[in-house]
């Protein structure tokens, strides 16, 4: 994605951000949830239609209910906030208005970290995704490290 | 439907014009598929966004465009595929109306990818 793009995306990410991939096929929940080989998104149409994995048994919405009961599947819980616990990978699930999820970060120390969509990977602030593309931070999940580290950082192009 | 047989000719008549044999034809048009195909795939991945829906990069113009160019996209899409791998799996079923992906490597790109070439593969149609 061209960083000339940011501002008309991101308007609240400003300088704060540091790249941290190349663009790759696996896409925001992939990254959270550590399984880079496969794209996770529930799918609009009839299952036929949809080219994304999505766990069975969860339903095909793009709503946080529905993102809820697929990252159970890994491990995941609701928590209360982004305040950083010892022994949990934490994740914050962004929606629109209307409700409709549209992108997850994982947490890393005091920043967090994304896969933007079919794009690169970035560092940056909670904040700095909220706008327009995203909506806002509507919840928070979190699982103990032991069920599944995160791939590690990749390192500066 | 099915692709049948004539489109399956096209489709390998316009790979043939693509690598060479056609050029004089091509040069008369305005614009060639290929570089029909590559100005809208370039538009495409400027303007689609940092979408993480896979449904939802698909529905912008460009990529419907591509679509709508039918069997003559074909061999440039599975080009496209096979040197860098991006969400092309929605314009190859809508224009063939076939899924070769088995369901369990639904979402791994890599696997989507190599099921499609190996479609094309035994169906004659290069890229």
């Amino acid at each position: 994605m061209p960083e000339e793009n940011y501002p008309r995306d991101f308007p609240n990410l400003g300088p704060h951000f540091r790249r941290t991939s190349e663009p790759a096929y696996y896409n925001c929940i992939s990254y959270v949830v550590g399984d880079l080989k496969r794209r996770w998104w529930p799918g609009e149409y009839h299952p036929r239609w949809s080219d994304d994995y999505w766990p069975a048994g969860a339903p095909h919405e793009e709503t946080l209910q529905a993102l809820i009961v697929a990252l159970a599947t890994v491990g995941f819980t609701p928590c209360p906030g982004a305040e950083p616990e010892a022994g949990f990978d934490k994740i914050a699930i962004y929606a629109l208005g209307n409700g409709l999820i549209t992108h997850a970060a994982r947490q890393a120390g005091n920043l967090w970290c994304s896969k933007l969509g079919p794009d690169e990977d970035i560092e940056h602030p909670l904040e700095g995704l909220e706008g327009p593309c995203y909506g806002n931070v509507t919840a928070f999940l979190k699982r103990p490290v032991a069920v599944a580290a995160f791939p590690p950082a990749s390192p500066n192009p | 439907m099915a692709l049948n047989e004539a489109n399956l000719d096209f489709i390998r008549n316009a790979a043939e014009d693509r690598d060479g044999n056609g050029r004089a034809a091509s040069a008369k048009a305005p614009e060639s598929a290929q570089q029909k195909f590559i100005r809208l795939r370039d538009e495409w991945k400027a303007q689609r966004g940092p979408q993480s829906s896979t449904t939802r990069l698909v529905m912008h113009p460009a990529y419907q465009t591509i679509i709508g160019m039918g069997p003559a996209a074909l061999p440039l899409i599975l080009r496209e595929l096979a040197t860098n791998l991006d969400s092309w799996f929605w314009a190859l079923r809508a224009i063939t109306e076939e899924d070769p992906v088995p369901e369990e490597v639904r979402g791994d790109g890599e696997a989507m990818a190599a099921a499609w070439l190996n479609w094309a593969k035994e169906r004659g149609i290069q890229w």
